[in-house]
């Protein structure tokens, strides 16, 4: 009992956590929770954009990490397998309630407000500087559903163009052009109005 | 009787800093003040990150959250806005700013069922009477959390905690450096943590909790009320414990007992188990007037 | 006028980069493409702010952690589900915040969230393309030196002046807990209370550079 705990205390790396969770230890099950609960926390918030279902799906996905993480051989890093797990587990929620991912191409085709920019032509002040934290979370999440996830695939979670492509069940070039016009709308919204800017000067 | 008025001195001069503190950010210019409501369903949550100046928030009786933000200098703004039932309050640096030009206080209402989240550096924080889950995280600042029966969870580099009434909920507190007083507070866990602030508790445990309460070098004084039902133990590795409160020797030991270095005992039904370690720390246990 | 290509034979005018941008943003575009972004202000404008888009929002490190509530509920099911054994006797306290249960993992998660931030600060000006995943880089098998701690204080220093000499006093004063609980270990290595100091003192360090990243 007394060895068993030394070796617990006086060192256990990730996958020897990942090991004893494999065996049913609690202690290791909260310590897994515990260095990654934040990430996926965020991963889920900011897909849905809404507090109560992030919590929900956190709790799902590592519902579904426990479950199967006996299946866990190592083949990538765990905490890679594990937000790839949440995504799915999001993706599918999303999917239950009909919102748009895997016919993206259809139901996300470019409206005219999304397509080249009609100001062509004319300079508008530089974003640089001006964007901070809770602006660009508030602008994040008010992005439509589909372009939304995208972006926070890529651009946050740093998934590529293939990997989203397949979870989306849609082409790479769609990916693509969803992430790209999820960008446009962004810099549409993090734009001040010329109200705002006037207020400002004021 | 030394030891009592000693910890009473420490436990009050953090209650005045704090009110000091508090009293300060209230006579700051109102000529600035800024007021924003928002209208919220039930479990809200309301996070405020603030790096300087005090945010005092407290529960109301309706549905609305009511942020009164005083800024001190034309240097910062404050960034509010409600995403869903999220409301989320932010100081915002126009420049490079300093803690005297950067200082925002905050006077928040929020529905007594949300949640809570603050983020600080030195600013001092007091939250009272929220019935949701209350996080609150600071540097140097003061916390005080009381009357809440959410869970709690402060954690403060250098900042003294204090925490007033508090049931029925989980509650974590952690400083590196600052002491921790718990008063009246009774929980399903309670577990403080500190490595040189001193925790003082006075109370009764509630009624079959778990309570942890663990410094490195700080001390730990604990002042149980006779009615208190505990199964305690208290352990020091070079430290030194001492108790004058009655307790019943363990029928079964969970530990080897060492002179000096340990105690432990029941108390009437023995409902709550109560744990209490230190490295160096002092540890002592009596019984409260 | 620059801001309008003409279209026309060899050039190509605003609209028709636009078209092609999404394609060609990450991995660069031909000379006739780069040509026109040289050559306007518009596109080059738009150019340089979907990448400052990108660069921000590789600022955004999570900050919030579920509430408690979640990991209770997460516990209550795997009970029922009988993955994991119900919590144990009293006296032994698993924590409203999961108790991690492990020296290692305890520091290195604040200690990576700490490299992820500096990490992610350190690339905010690079290129759209230098678009590496920071989080996966770090070794799991990591504890912070000397030299973490010096660039901590550092950062603090930058970020909350006021905060820095709070940090500093207390970064020493839970180096020397470490110190004190591995010096008792190494004469004791059989004493729990010890070996328990010191996974708190690691805990407290890691704190530390939790507070620190936020």
């Amino acid at each position: 009992m007394t060895q068993q705990k030394k070796t617990i205390a006086s060192g256990l790396s990730e996958a020897d956590a990942i090991e004893r969770a494999k065996q049913g230890d609690a202690e290791s099950f909260a310590g897994l929770y515990a260095l990654h609960k934040r990430r996926v926390y965020s991963l889920c918030l900011r897909m849905t954009g809404n507090t109560a279902e992030a919590e929900d799906l956190t709790q799902e996905a590592f519902l579904q990490l426990y479950r199967k993480i006996v299946t866990f051989r190592g083949e990538s890093a765990f905490s890679t397998w594990l937000h790839r797990l949440a995504v799915n587990v999001v993706l599918m929620r999303l999917r239950k309630k009909g919102l748009p991912e895997v016919s993206l191409e259809e139901s996300l085709e470019p409206q005219q407000e999304d397509g080249p920019r009609k100001d062509i032509g004319a300079r508008d002040n530089m974003l640089a500087g001006s964007i901070d934290r809770l602006n660009l979370e508030r602008a994040i999440e008010s992005l439509p559903p589909g372009y939304r996830i995208i972006f926070v695939l890529h651009d946050i979670e740093g998934y590529e163009h293939n990997e989203i492509a397949e979870m989306m069940g849609c082409s790479i070039g769609n990916s693509k052009s969803q992430l790209h016009k999820a960008r446009m709308k962004l810099r549409d919204l993090l734009k001040p109005s010329r109200a705002e800017r006037a207020a400002k000067r004021a | 009787m030394a030891g009592r008025q000693k910890m009473s001195n420490t436990s009050r001069s953090v209650t005045l800093g704090l009110l000091a503190a508090l009293a300060l950010a209230a006579t700051a210019s109102a000529a600035d003040k800024k007021e924003f409501r928002y209208t919220v369903a039930r479990g809200a949550t309301i996070s405020v990150v603030n790096d300087y100046g005090s945010v005092r928030l407290r529960a109301s009786g309706v549905s609305q959250v009511v942020v009164s933000a005083t800024p001190s200098s034309s240097k910062v703004e404050v960034d509010a806005a409600q995403n869903g039932n999220r409301v989320e309050v932010r100081t915002h640096f126009l420049r490079k700013t300093g803690e005297n030009d950067g200082r925002v206080e905050y006077d928040l209402q929020v529905p007594a069922d949300a949640n809570v989240m603050i983020r600080t550096a030195s600013g001092p924080v007091q939250v009272r009477g929220v019935g949701g889950d209350v996080s609150v995280d600071a540097d140097t600042g003061q916390v005080d959390v009381r009357d809440s029966n959410g869970h709690v969870r402060v954690r403060t580099v250098g900042g003294p905690i204090t925490l007033n009434n508090l049931k029925d909920g989980f509650v974590e507190a952690t400083s590196v450096g600052g002491p921790v007083m718990l008063n009246n507070v009774a929980g399903r866990v309670v577990s403080v943590n500190t490595t040189g602030g001193a925790i003082v508790y006075s109370g009764d445990f509630g009624g079959g909790g778990q309570y942890s309460l663990t410094s490195h070098s700080g001390n730990i004084d604990v002042s149980l009320s006779a009615s208190a039902s505990v199964d305690l133990t208290a352990r020091t590795v070079t430290g030194t414990v001492e108790n004058d409160f009655p307790l019943q020797a363990p029928v079964h030991p969970i530990m080897a007992l060492s002179q000096g270095k340990s105690f432990a005992g029941t108390s009437n039904a023995g409902a709550s188990a109560v744990r209490l370690r230190t490295f160096s720390g002092r540890i002592r246990v009596k019984k409260s007037h | 006028m620059i801001g309008l290509g003409k279209r026309g034979e060899g050039v190509m005018n605003c609209a028709e980069f636009q078209k092609v941008l999404p394609y060609i943003i990450e991995t660069g575009g031909n000379t006739e493409e780069e040509r026109h972004l040289r050559e306007c202000l518009v596109c080059s404008d738009l150019v340089e702010d979907l990448k400052y888009i990108v660069e921000q929002a590789k600022l955004l490190v999570p900050m919030e952690d579920p509430s408690p509530r979640v990991w209770e509920e997460i516990k209550a099911s795997l009970e029922r589900e009988g993955r994991i054994k119900r919590a144990r006797l009293k006296g032994r306290l698993l924590g409203p915040i999961p108790w991690i249960g492990a020296l290692g993992a305890i520091i290195l998660v604040a200690f990576a969230a700490f490299l992820v931030e500096r990490g992610r600060q350190q690339q905010a000006s690079a290129s759209v393309e230098n678009t590496t995943p920071p989080l996966q880089t770090i070794s799991l098998n990591t504890v912070p030196t000397e030299q973490d701690d010096e660039q901590l204080l550092q950062q603090v220093a930058a970020s909350r002046p006021s905060s820095a000499s709070a940090y500093q006093s207390n970064l020493d004063q839970v180096n020397a807990s470490i110190a004190d609980a591995k010096r008792t270990l190494e004469q004791n290595p059989d004493d729990e209370d010890a070996r328990q100091s010191l996974i708190r003192a690691y805990q407290q360090k890691a704190l530390l550079y939790e507070l620190a990243a936020q």
